[in-house]
């Protein structure tokens, strides 16, 4: 061994963690050669010094002061009881299976049947046509396909398209993550629309994480409302300027400002409840996931606690998403 | 408060349903380690070693849910501590924040707020003086190292974990351990050169 391996070898020769050739290569080149030896010493008082740093014992006020940090940044929901807590997790569960058995009746076409019968209902399943629906003034026509429409519009340049589009940046899922995890709720702004009436602008930053395999992709810009001129459940995809513009006259949206949107990335997503007959409706999207064949749209709907409370309303939800000529499938949770 | 009579485990599992007075028991036993390992890795600053301890609790219990005791839950909280540690160092880069620490060391504290470094009894003034001055100059040097040779540093000849442990704690090869000590140990020679010839 010469005095260079030996130079590279030392620092890890004074816990002796080398192989036992190395070791005694070592023992024997610092036997004969001084200035590795000198270097050796030196790195082993280097190493004992630091190994021999007192340890610290934690201010005696340390633990008050922590508690206090600990009592502001993490306060309690309420207070603990693990019982009292179980029990009355079981007592809501149980209360909600009741409204579900007792409340749940599915709501009937309201308006006139249309030949878009088909179109997203409640509880169900619709795949949205891929190619710009047109748009009849007095029933929002979307001009729907079915899935096997869809599945056949679907080719491979289609799905090429759609790995393109959906490149948008990863979904900031680690942030959204931790704030479930700190129980915080998605970031929602209210914003006053001028003449809105409740009107309400909820911008997230990312879809929610999930486990799913597929990749989730991020939607932006919602807009929700719960006054339109749409009667019938019906959701849309838009990508055109022309199409959204379509939309916002027939609709009757023309107090929400129209969102300027980037043709050539984004298209808009349109979920539309039709008539319901009282306020408190609230659409959820919830995760935007690209399927091999198409992007899902997954939404639900919260109906209102007070079930006789208000007139009748016809809420929406219009949401940015990442533009794809591939179909888009409407999904209520 | 939780009687004494509770085992680790049982502490850990009713903290993990959120129960605070088991969590506060569980950071009363591990405080010390904690405190040390911070200290280690600041390099004795003692603002910085008292956030990062308390940021280390806090994150622990909010991260207690997903704690499967695949580890032990002191080698959980070391993780917590050193991610911690890497984003803190990451973040003062970012704002050219490295000297404010000797601002923080002016001591117009109360002497609770210090840590309590025990050195050895029997020491005469001098001696006392010499090796605290001792101390302050090696952990200065530990500082000055660059954050992944400090971390690996301050794992081996501080903690005195294996290399094999440390390779999993950082989750680094085993080679990147070795060649990441012998650095941070010939830079220590070197910046503590004055004080070997003395």
């Amino acid at each position: 061994m010469d005095c260079r391996e030996c130079y590279e070898l030392l620092p890890l020769y004074v816990d002796h963690n080398l192989s036992a050739s190395e070791i005694s290569e070592i023992k024997a080149h610092l036997e004969l050669c001084q200035p590795c030896s000198q270097e050796f010493a030196k790195l082993e008082a280097t190493v004992n010094m630091v190994c021999g740093l007192s340890c610290v014992e934690a201010p005696s006020d340390f633990h008050q002061r922590f508690m206090a940090r600990f009592n502001r940044e993490c306060k309690p929901s309420r207070s603990w009881n693990m019982w009292g807590t179980m029990a009355l997790s079981t007592a809501a569960a149980a209360m909600v299976l009741l409204m579900v058995v007792v409340f749940y009746n599915p709501l009937p076409p309201i308006t006139v049947a249309s030949r878009d019968s088909h179109l997203a209902k409640p509880k169900a399943t619709s795949p949205t046509q891929a190619p710009e629906p047109e748009l009849a003034a007095a029933k929002m026509d979307a001009q729907p396909q079915n899935a096997e429409q869809a599945a056949r519009s679907s080719n491979e340049d289609s799905r090429a398209a759609l790995e393109e589009a959906l490149s948008l940046p990863a979904p900031a899922a680690p942030r959204e993550a931790a704030r479930r995890s700190a129980g915080l709720s998605p970031l929602i702004t209210a914003v006053d629309f001028p003449g809105g009436g409740a009107l309400a602008s909820r911008k997230r930053e990312a879809a929610p994480a999930a486990d799913q395999a597929a990749p989730l992709v991020r939607w932006s810009g919602e807009w929700s409302g719960d006054t339109s001129l749409v009667q019938e459940p019906v959701n849309k995809v838009l990508r055109s300027s022309e199409a959204l513009q379509e939309l916002w006259k027939t609709a009757g949206l023309k107090s929400l400002a129209m969102p300027e949107v980037d043709w050539r990335r984004e298209m808009i997503g349109a979920i539309f409840l039709g008539q319901q007959p009282t306020g408190g409706y609230e659409i959820q999207l919830k995760e935007l996931q690209r399927n091999p064949n198409a992007l899902e749209v997954k939404y639900a709907v919260r109906s209102p606690q007070d079930a006789a409370a208000g007139r009748p309303t016809s809420p929406f939800l219009i949401f940015r998403l990442p533009a794809t000529p591939a179909p888009v499938q409407f999904t209520e949770e | 408060m939780v009687g004494k009579v509770l085992q680790q485990g049982d502490l850990i599992d009713r903290a993990r349903l959120g129960d605070r007075d088991a969590f506060e028991a569980l950071v009363r036993t591990h405080t010390n380690y904690v405190y040390n390992l911070a200290y280690s890795l600041t390099s004795g600053n003692r603002s910085e070693t008292d956030d990062l301890t308390q940021m280390t609790f806090i994150r622990a219990f909010q991260a207690m849910a997903r704690f499967e005791g695949r580890s032990e839950f002191k080698t959980w909280l070391h993780r917590i501590t050193v991610n911690l540690w890497k984003n803190m160092v990451r973040s003062q880069k970012r704002r050219k924040y490295f000297q404010h620490h000797s601002i923080d060391e002016a001591p117009s504290e109360d002497s609770s707020s210090r840590p309590l470094e025990l050195v050895e009894t029997g020491l005469d003034p001098g001696e006392r003086y010499t090796h605290q001055e001792t101390s302050r100059i090696v952990r200065e040097a530990i500082h000055q190292l660059p954050s992944d040779e400090r971390e690996v540093v301050v794992l081996r000849d501080l903690e005195g974990y294996a290399y094999e442990e440390i390779a999993r704690l950082c989750r680094i090869p085993l080679g990147t351990v070795k060649s990441r000590l012998a650095r941070a140990r010939r830079l220590l020679r070197t910046a503590l050169d004055p004080v070997l010839r003395s």
